[in-house]
């Protein structure tokens, strides 16, 4: 890939929390790359900084957060540079965001209507009639029905599942060239989840859209992903194509997340799911060696000490010294 | 003990309604939670009860745990009705775990005085006897003993269910009803809490009922699993049967919307429209008929029976009746 076709182009990315017991690293030394029209699966658990990453991309980090970014280029330009008027003409118009919990995330007291055209009537200078039929030609498309009624209504006459397509047409309104998911359907009930799902996947092959998705959900990743970043303590340690992450993961935490979700058909090995011990360190500045060290059953005393290099083979990079060998081709790469 | 084909619990065209105030003038609306369910809970085993929001599991949970009572139908332990039944006996019998670990225990209490509490309030054993009792629970739930005087607030989401187990199995109860009881954990944390439950549950036998919306999970825990849909149970089979051969349209379309980790699969096609019906306004005949792919003349007209024959039970105009309606 080369960095002149990339949509999003981030390189070193750190978020540092400021909390009253010391300096919290959340994200550390993280790189994202996303091509026009494609998904990257940003999968984790609670508190991977998987969230803190995509929101530093709009700059919706709390008060206390603070970033920086060896490199961050979007469209070409640089995004780390912009002003902060600058980033707001960019900000729900060439990159959106959509939010897990549409509750809380739309206005309570305002129309749906007035809120979808808001970001049309503020970037694409048109006029209310051509923010309603962009409004109503993206709720179609989403297959909400009775779409005209509903841009009367407010957020809490529809229910959960229709509240998310509203908030997906919000964010697709102004055509943006890259959207950011947080866990989009992760308040939905499962067969709404997929329909809605689906609909998105549809709208964004349709424009070309490059989607950043942030999930817990390796159901999802696997079934939405081009690439996947799997993060743990605020750093990447595996990312690679879909297929590739699933059927050969490099990185033991890669592995054994995917050990611990249940498989329908799929037989338990002596009757129980598979675990990961132990829990995650506290991300404090100077920790050392590789950061799963503590919870893996591979580490050696040269794991708890040096960190791992990153690894880069056949698309596939991680940070884990237990493939280097394994995989031919194989070379750490520089820095990250 | 009593007759061992006896179920445990029993339930008996239970259902449940809630009367919603809708304005000052306006008559309140009547909400059905939970429609003429009949189930029956077996000594030692563990059920599923699987839906998606606002099906009623969750309201037929806090039936069978004696925290609301049926507005028709009876629930029977031992064959005995619960209303007969003292609240505090039958507490010592029944106990819950509840989704959200944090919220469901008392954050100025330590492990100890959580765990301690039901063999407090039902004054079992000697102090020293309790406080034995409370570290044996612990080995339980593998907490190390130096938990016992945290408090919840400085245990982890995984740690604070261990805690809610070990409160529930303390005076040792014949069943837990566990609400969706990883539903608010990561998926490592989930693992470990589920494995815990499988090895209670063969240590202690236990029986557990599980209220859950994820079929994965209710596939590798339940001996026995009901589908329930708008207040009713639609389905209810032995869990591997169900799996293999669902017969309720819905249970096949919740089968269909699992999303397991295979990178060879792209996102489920769901066949039926995602627009849940208003509960208080459910369609005639067959409450899933709006939704069901496969809704044909009778199912807008009639609603269906849910049939018994051979241990397997399905309320469906695709699966009309031979053998006799009845409980599960």
């Amino acid at each position: 890939m080369t960095a002149g076709g990339l949509l999003l182009d981030v390189a070193g990315l750190n978020v540092r929390l400021r909390l009253p017991g010391g300096v919290l690293h959340v994200v550390n030394d993280v790189d994202l790359q996303l091509a026009r029209g494609e998904t990257l699966c940003l999968v984790g658990e609670s508190g991977c900084g998987k969230s803190m990453a995509a929101l530093s991309l709009l700059r919706l980090l709390p008060r206390i957060a603070s970033w920086s970014a060896a490199r961050m280029r979007f469209e070409g330009a640089d995004l780390a540079a912009l002003d902060d008027r600058r980033f707001a003409a960019l900000a729900g118009n060439r990159i959106a965001m959509i939010f897990q919990d549409p509750m809380t995330a739309f206005n309570p007291v305002v129309t749906l209507g007035e809120q979808l055209f808001e970001g049309f009537l503020r970037h694409r200078k048109g006029d209310r009639q051509a923010a309603r039929d962009k409004a109503l030609y993206l709720l179609d498309r989403l297959q909400v029905p009775a779409a005209e009624r509903r841009l009367t209504q407010y957020p809490h006459e529809l229910s959960g599942g229709l509240r998310q397509r509203l908030m997906i047409a919000m964010a697709l309104i102004c055509e943006p060239a890259l959207v950011v998911a947080d866990e989009p359907t992760t308040a939905l009930d499962v067969t709404v989840q997929a329909q809605t799902l689906r609909l998105l996947a549809e709208l964004q092959a349709d424009m070309d859209l490059g989607l950043i998705l942030v999930t817990h959900d390796l159901g999802i990743v696997s079934r939405m992903a081009d690439r996947v970043s799997v993060m743990y303590a605020g750093q990447i340690v595996e990312t690679g194509g879909r297929r590739s992450v699933f059927e050969r993961p490099r990185h033991p935490y890669t592995r054994g997340l995917i050990d611990c979700v249940p498989v329908p058909g799929r037989p338990l090995a002596n009757g129980r799911l598979g675990t990961i011990d132990g829990s995650v360190p506290m991300m404090q500045e100077g920790l050392q060696g590789c950061r799963f060290a503590n919870r893996c059953g591979h580490a050696t005393d040269h794991c708890r000490t040096a960190a791992p290099p990153v690894y880069r083979a056949a698309g596939q990079a991680w940070r884990c010294v237990l493939e280097a060998g394994a995989v031919p081709g194989a070379v750490p790469g520089a820095g990250s | 003990m009593t007759d061992p084909d006896m179920p445990l619990i029993e339930l008996r065209h239970v259902s449940k309604t809630f009367r919603l105030r809708r304005g000052l003038f306006a008559p309140p609306a009547e909400l059905h939670a939970v429609n003429d369910v009949s189930m029956r809970i077996a000594r030692g085993s563990i059920t599923a009860i699987v839906g998606e929001s606002g099906c009623g599991k969750t309201t037929l949970a806090r039936m069978l745990l004696g925290l609301a009572r049926p507005s028709a139908g009876e629930i029977l332990v031992d064959g005995t009705p619960l209303g007969v039944l003292d609240r505090r006996a039958y507490a010592a019998r029944v106990q819950p775990v509840f989704q959200d670990p944090v919220s469901s225990l008392n954050p100025k209490k330590t492990v100890a005085q959580i765990v301690r509490l039901a063999l407090d309030a039902h004054r079992i054993g000697t102090r020293a006897e309790r406080a034995e009792r409370v570290r044996e629970v612990l080995d339980l739930v593998d907490l190390p003993q130096r938990f016992l005087h945290a408090y919840p607030n400085q245990l982890s989401g995984g740690q604070c269910q261990r805690v809610a187990i070990a409160r529930a199995l303390a005076i040792g109860p014949e069943a837990i009803v566990c609400d969706e009881p990883t539903s608010a954990l990561d998926v490592s944390v989930q693992a470990h809490i589920l494995n815990l439950i499988l090895d209670l549950w063969e240590k202690t036998g236990t029986a557990f009922i599980l209220i859950s919306h994820d079929m994965a999970l209710v596939e590798i825990m339940a001996q026995r699993t009901a589908v329930m849909y708008l207040g009713r149970v639609v389905e209810a089979d032995d869990t591997a049967r169900l799996f293999r051969q669902p017969r309720h349209p819905y249970t096949q379309a919740l089968l269909s919307a699992v999303m397991t980790p295979d990178p060879a699969c792209g996102l489920p096609d769901i066949a039926f429209s995602g627009i849940a019906p208003d509960p208080t306004d459910p369609p005639p005949g067959c409450a899933f008929h709006p939704r069901c792919p496969r809704a044909f003349a009778p199912c807008a007209a009639e609603r269906p029976v849910l049939v018994e024959a051979g241990g397997r039970a399905v309320a469906c105009h695709l699966h009309p009746a031979e053998g006799r309606t009845g409980s599960l």
